[in-house]
């Protein structure tokens, strides 16, 4: 079994590694520059000159996926780390006092809960004038409660542990109880929610995105592409088929990295 | 039974009246003056005037908020900005729709992926499970709005046997319903794997089929009804993502649903039908909690007796 694990692990960190390094490399593998508009070569089809063709404004359709990868993947892994750090830290604090902090947040949580799927980040991103932070901002308001409500739990479970009610005798004061003591123990788990929440999110930020919700920037997104793709899916299709395939392959490699860690996870415990 | 669907109910109402609450103040989530965003830059005093008082932005919060409660509670939902008609008649004529993609992908889900799953826990660590299950990964990292114009581009344009969009006859929902279930079958497929797992090799499998009780069964009988629990429990909160999968999958196939309405909206910045759209969809979607919380409580007698 153990072997099976290391194969996926493997597999999807290779893959993920080759797009973060492209994207971040981007002028490396492409000569034109980003955003480069010529109105009288729109919707040219693969050639040697454009490796995937060009879109509707004439821009080279490999370039905007090498440029476009810098802002999707920025995008989804800083809101990943934003919505962690809140949840993570609400949770502890909910789960080690108790109290009406635990019952206030988790009234919020049952609040936003009530709006199905993605539709509450739909809905602020509509309301706000479409940038970078705009969609950060949108996704990490539902995206923080996974790891609240994961760290609230497993800080639960630990707070009636020995070691913690040993260390509560003993006098230990409850910020270094926190933060030396249970902090460091849910660390792990904090890891693996990351891991497996970025396929989720990077859905959500191409969905967005797709919806005309996205960063109205020089340089399109990935979902962007796809949405501009899908209207003239008759003459150029290789403008949907392309961006897709990118973002298709960041979400397969993360989920087998999370399935790998996860399944890891369970076989430890 | 009683007091059981009496909390079920009381967890409801306050639910859904924060719901409300919360929709309603949601235009104020607009940066600055949201008359200025909507009236756009050559609006004169006068106009945005008389738009502040269409969406009565000029009383106080707290009048805003019972007015709109009061129109919920009324069935009204505010008129549209751009056609000029009540939000509730818009969202009653895309309903029906956007039901019936719903109700296909649920049933197609459901045929497709419990049969599946069963079967992929039956032949555990085989070639077959490797396959259901890899094939399930890459089902759960296909964004629907990749499939959609990947089905449309094999199965309408290369091979014309589907049209490309819309809603005319019934060869026309059958894209949609592929593209919207994909990432729901692939989900349930391995929900309903791991939850056979955990019970094929509980005491009680182990009774029953020592009691002589065949495999076919020891399967529909044993093993099934107690799968069945997760296996709600699951489809319950996978309605969330198929309220945004239907957003994606009608705008992809201009299905003239609740999802393009709310899409179109987004584009005009017609707020009101925004609102409108989202609280029709979290209301369906407490709706549907509630029912799955009762579904629960007819398929496990435990939940019936504790009940009491």
């Amino acid at each position: 079994m153990k072997t099976k694990h290391d194969v996926r692990l493997i597999v999807g960190a290779v893959i993920l590694l080759i797009i973060i390094g492209v994207a971040v490399f981007a002028p490396l593998w492409t000569h034109y520059p980003a955003g480069r508009m010529d109105i009288r070569q729109r919707l040219l089809p693969p050639s040697s000159e454009h490796w995937l063709g060009t879109d509707l404004k004439g821009i080279d359709i490999w370039t905007s996926l090498l440029y476009g990868a810098r802002i999707s993947l920025s995008i989804s892994f800083v809101t990943v780390l934003i919505s962690t750090v809140i949840g993570s830290s609400l949770g502890l604090l909910a789960g080690y006092y108790r109290g009406w902090v635990e019952q206030i947040l988790m009234r919020w949580i049952d609040i936003l809960l009530a709006f199905p799927g993605m539709i509450l980040s739909l809905t602020l991103a509509t309301f706000m004038v479409p940038t970078y932070f705009s969609l950060v901002l949108a996704i990490s308001l539902t995206a923080w409660i996974g790891p609240a409500r994961l760290v609230r739990g497993e800080i639960l479970s630990l707070r009636e542990r020995e070691y913690v009610v040993a260390a509560h005798a003993l006098g230990v004061s409850p910020v270094s109880l926190l933060f030396k003591h249970l902090f460091p123990s849910v660390l792990p788990i904090i890891f693996t929610q990351m891991t497996t929440s970025i396929s989720g999110i990077i859905l959500i930020e191409s969905g967005l995105s797709f919806l005309g919700l996205g960063p109205k920037g020089k340089i399109p997104t990935w979902g962007q592409l796809l949405s501009e793709g899908r209207t003239v899916i008759t003459e150029s299709p290789i403008l949907a088929i392309a961006p897709g395939l990118a973002i298709f392959l960041v979400v397969f490699s993360v989920n087998l990295i999370g399935d790998a860690l996860r399944d890891d996870a369970r076989g430890m415990s | 039974m009683r007091t059981y669907l009496l909390k079920r109910l009381l967890y409801f109402i306050p639910i859904s009246f924060s719901v409300v609450v919360l929709v309603s103040v949601m235009i104020h989530f607009i940066p600055g003056d949201p008359v200025d965003h909507i009236a756009g830059d050559f609006a004169s005093e006068k106009d945005k005037n008389l738009i502040r008082q269409k969406l009565g932005l000029d009383q106080p919060l707290s009048k805003q908020i019972l007015n709109y409660t009061l129109g919920v509670v009324h069935g009204d939902l505010g008129r549209s900005l751009v056609l000029h008609r009540p939000v509730t008649e818009l969202i009653g004529e895309r309903a029906l729709p956007t039901l019936e993609l719903a109700f296909s992908a649920i049933l197609l889900t459901c045929l497709v992926s419990i049969p599946l799953g069963a079967l992929s826990a039956l032949k555990n660590g085989t070639l077959l499970d490797f396959l259901c299950m890899g094939t399930s990964l890459v089902g759960i990292s296909m964004p629907n709005f990749w499939l959609g114009p990947l089905l449309i581009l094999l199965f309408s344009i290369h091979l014309g046997w589907l049209p490309v969009a819309g809603r005319s006859g019934p060869g026309s929902i059958v894209l949609p319903t592929l593209a919207l279930s994909s990432s729901l079958v692939a989900v349930l497929v391995r929900v309903t794997r791991t939850s056979f797992l955990e019970h094929l090799h509980e005491d009680y499998v182990r009774t029953a089929r020592s009691k002589g009780v065949n495999e076919w069964g020891v399967f529909f009988k044993h093993v099934l009804k107690n799968a069945a629990i997760t296996i709600t429990t699951v489809i319950g909160l996978q309605f969330g993502a198929l309220v945004t999968g239907t957003i994606i999958t009608e705008k992809v196939f201009d299905w003239p649903g609740v999802g393009t309405l709310i899409a179109e909206a987004i584009d005009r910045r017609d707020y009101p039908v925004v609102q409108g759209c989202v609280f029709a969809f979290s209301l369906a979607f407490l709706l549907t909690n509630l029912i799955t919380d009762l579904v629960y409580f007819w398929i496990d007698p435990r939940i019936r007796v504790n009940a009491k």
